[in-house]
């Protein structure tokens, strides 16, 4: 059994801190996004293991606004999705933290909008409220949402 | 001792979109304004997220467009049909007697949204918050980015 059970990986895009569940983290690289976005951003691969693996901008899908600093090697995480791997840049790593470090936020205001939408429910972990995220709907959502 | 017939009475508040009012039966508390914190994809009426009993309520902004900012002190958290939301208000909430303010053409403040009320010689524009956050339901987030919950 993973001892990454249980445990959420806390990252952040722009000003806004998102949590997912550690057990869909392959891994973290850190890349120059400049040779994986130069010609089609939409195309842009990130070499992993014997192969190569699409990168999603999350931040697009969120409306986060755009990184001034996206000239500079920025982190990838490397997820797993149910039709393969895909990996996405990330502003800061914040760490891997115990489920015991999140707090249960309701936010009726969510369910009340229309969707689907990328995320559905928030979390407090250190007074922040984060964004809580599914590796695999945001695999679904990136294709058709 | 018999309650209080409190569906007359009208809460008073400003804040950085103007002068407002609304009735005092869908009050539920006025407490300090909490931190507010930015979700993204939130509709533009929405200023950001307060954390009030563990729950993360939506501040609304009541103007359409950006205002100059203010220092809001107090939240006033109201009661919707599906919830709870968040205004924020400069000072701490006036409630007088009904005497005292006027609702021009109506005697039931419910019954004339988008209209105004003359409190202390000053306009204050009286509020429906259900029709206000029934527009929230109907903002798409893949419509172009809003301006809105990205800072105070």
């Amino acid at each position: 059994m993973s001892c990454s059970i249980g445990m959420s990986l806390v990252f952040r895009l722009g000003d806004v801190g998102f949590s997912l569940a550690a057990e869909d983290l392959l891994e973290i690289r850190e890349e120059d996004p400049r040779e994986l976005f130069s010609a089609d951003a939409s195309a842009a691969k990130l070499p992993f293991r014997d192969g190569a693996i699409p990168v999603v901008d999350l931040r697009r899908l969120f409306g986060v606004p755009d990184n001034p600093r996206a000239d500079r090697a920025v982190r990838f995480l490397v997820l797993a999705g149910e039709r393969g791997n895909w990996a996405t840049p990330v502003d800061r790593v914040l760490g891997v933290h115990p489920a015991s470090a999140f707090t249960r936020c309701p936010a009726p205001l969510l369910s009340r909008l229309p969707g689907p939408r990328p995320y559905g429910d928030v979390e407090l972990w250190r007074d922040e409220l984060l964004v809580r995220c599914d590796a695999l709907w945001l695999e679904q959502c990136r294709r058709g949402i | 001792m018999p309650a209080r017939d409190l569906s007359n009475r009208l809460v008073f508040f400003r804040n950085r979109d103007g002068a407002f009012a609304l009735p005092l039966a869908d009050v539920l508390a006025v407490v300090p304004l909490p931190k507010i914190r930015f979700l993204p994809l939130l509709p533009p009426q929405v200023l950001g997220m307060v954390v009030h009993d563990g729950e993360a309520l939506p501040l609304l902004r009541l103007a359409a467009k950006d205002s100059p900012a203010t220092v809001s002190a107090f939240a006033v958290i109201c009661a919707v049909s599906w919830g709870r939301v968040a205004l924020s208000a400069d000072a701490v909430p006036r409630v007088p007697a009904p005497g005292q303010f006027a609702t021009p053409g109506n005697s039931a403040a419910g019954e004339n949204p988008g209209r105004h009320v003359l409190y202390d010689q000053a306009p204050y524009l009286l509020l429906d918050i259900e029709r206000i956050v029934a527009e929230l339901s109907r903002w798409d987030f893949r419509q172009p980015s809003p301006s809105g919950n990205q800072e105070v």
